[in-house]
């Protein structure tokens, strides 16, 4: 059996994550074994796991094993699709942040401490946070501090502060920051007021300043034989709990995180439009749908129910947080809100652009839903058709996306102080531009509308 | 470990382990104070 690494596992020496017959595997190495023992023998993994805080895993036979170095190897539960922080809305990234230190408060009681605090050791499965990197986890050495508190620092706490504190669309910063915002640049970016608050002088503000200060210093001469004991340590998870939870942003007033209450249907043709992408979406019997452009989620929710998954992309973060506070409130599962900007989508990234996925690489979708969308990228950005079908076409097996023509007041709404220079705007000539990509199956006029919905099967390349 | 956890940030914890410890008391004791008020208005809640 061919094994595949997974790209972005190669930091960490004690194993590394792979696929191998369609199965998801963890590999143990030797060097790592007395701590891997030490975990499991504690009871901290069944602690965890028992909890939801950490995912699942079996352990396989050593046949599985992919080197030499060898110690165990793991099946760990798979999660239904991996995402990544810059993704996240910022009430998906305060889960996080909190998971994490739950994690680190339980390991802390037992004789653990968690070697790393990186965003990316959380997905989400079934709407809430989980832990995925088993190998976080090792014996405290008696009285030393966290090592992994500035990395906590700058995946969570300065992002979170400055999209509260400053702007919300400083979460893209976490993109271009894949090891998160560095403790000064978050320093600089927060308003005069959050030093004085206790929490963000001291675990951003002075946190940089100690940071710049003693970057060449030995640790032991400046700060001597003091110890930091576990007491402390949870004294300090604990702080940033509050610092973390004192944070908070609150989705409002944008244009489309009202879109669910102003849109241009009557009652019963909502209705109808529901009824038909659900008849839509069910005819591929699909398990995974990427609803694009999704908004707050309401035709994610309608088609959740003829598919186990379905994960809702849209470029505002208001939508994605109201979203995303829905599935929580409602202990939603199989959807998962996430941001997405379709003129700029997720690329591959970091070391060798492999080692986080472009979204397309996450991808084939068996059905990618694109409901009022097509006139934002056609006419909104300037997209042209066939190009807006090519994108599609790279995303998933099967389409299912609503013509909005020009007629049609959202997009009277768009041309109203722009000269219209997209003659080849017209139903016709959008069949003509996805039918080089996609075979149009079905197409309904949607009722109350002169909208269409069109269901494609995307042509074998 | 695998990762770096800079110097400054180690020092930092260990500079300010007091104050972490202070903090975490001085929650305790307001929690507890919060508690105590908060039974106090339910017994006088149940007795009307």
């Amino acid at each position: 059996m061919i094994a595949e690494r997974v790209r972005g596992s190669y930091r960490d020496p004690s194993g590394f994550v792979y696929q191998s017959g369609g199965e998801l595997y963890r590999q143990v190495n030797t060097s790592f074994a007395a701590e891997f023992d030490a975990c499991e023998s504690s009871g901290l993994y069944d602690d965890l796991a028992s909890a939801g805080l950490l995912i699942g895993h079996e352990r396989v036979a050593l046949d599985h094993a992919v080197t030499p170095e060898a110690y165990a190897v793991l099946r760990p539960t798979r999660v239904d699709f991996i995402s990544y922080p810059f993704e996240w809305s910022f009430g998906e990234l305060k889960d996080a942040a909190l998971l994490t230190l739950d994690v680190q408060k339980r390991a802390l009681e037992r004789g653990f401490v968690l070697r790393d605090a990186s965003a990316y050791n959380v997905q989400f499965q079934d709407g809430r946070p989980v832990f995925i990197d088993t190998l976080s986890f090792e014996r405290r050495s008696e009285d030393s501090p966290w090592r992994a508190y500035k990395q906590f620092c700058e995946h969570f706490v300065v992002p979170l502060a400055v999209m509260s504190e400053r702007d919300i669309r400083c979460q893209k910063l976490l993109r271009s920051n894949l090891d998160g915002i560095p403790l000064d640049l978050g320093s600089s970016l927060l308003p005069a007021r959050s030093w004085l608050a206790p929490g963000q002088l001291l675990h951003i503000h002075l946190h940089a300043r100690a940071t710049r200060r003693y970057r060449e210093a030995s640790v032991s001469a400046v700060a001597g034989n003091r110890n930091v004991t576990a007491k402390t340590l949870i004294a300090l998870t604990e702080s940033l709990r509050g610092v973390i939870e004192r944070l908070d942003w609150r989705p409002a007033g944008t244009e489309w995180a009202d879109y669910e209450h102003d849109h241009n249907y009557s009652e019963a043709a909502h209705e109808a439009k529901r009824q038909l992408v659900r008849d839509f979406v069910a005819a591929s019997r699909p398990r995974m749908v990427w609803d694009i452009g999704g908004n707050t989620g309401m035709f994610t929710r309608v088609v959740r129910s003829v598919a186990p998954m379905v994960v809702c992309f849209d470029v505002d973060p208001a939508a994605v947080e109201q979203n995303y506070r829905r599935v929580r409130s409602a202990r939603e599962t199989g959807i998962l809100p996430l941001l997405l900007d379709m003129m700029n989508p997720t690329p591959s990234l970091g070391w060798a652009n492999e080692e986080r996925q472009s979204i397309a690489a996450r991808g084939p979708a068996d059905v990618v839903m694109a409901l009022a969308l097509v006139h934002h990228l056609a006419i909104g950005n300037n997209v042209p058709l066939p190009r807006v079908a090519e994108a599609f076409a790279s995303l998933g097996r099967e389409l299912v996306i609503e013509f909005v023509p020009k007629s049609d007041s959202q997009v009277a709404r768009l041309l109203r102080n722009r000269p219209d220079i997209f003659p080849d705007y017209t139903e016709p000539e959008f069949e003509r531009a996805f039918s080089e990509s996609f075979v149009i199956e079905a197409r309904e006029p949607i009722p109350g509308s002169e909208r269409a919905l069109y269901r494609m099967r995307r042509r074998a390349a | 470990m695998y990762i770096d956890g800079a110097a400054g940030s180690l020092i930092l914890q260990m500079l300010a382990a007091g104050i972490i410890a202070l903090g975490a008391t001085l929650r305790s004791v307001r929690e507890s104070v919060k508690r105590f008020f908060r039974g106090a208005r339910r017994a006088r809640n149940n007795e009307e």
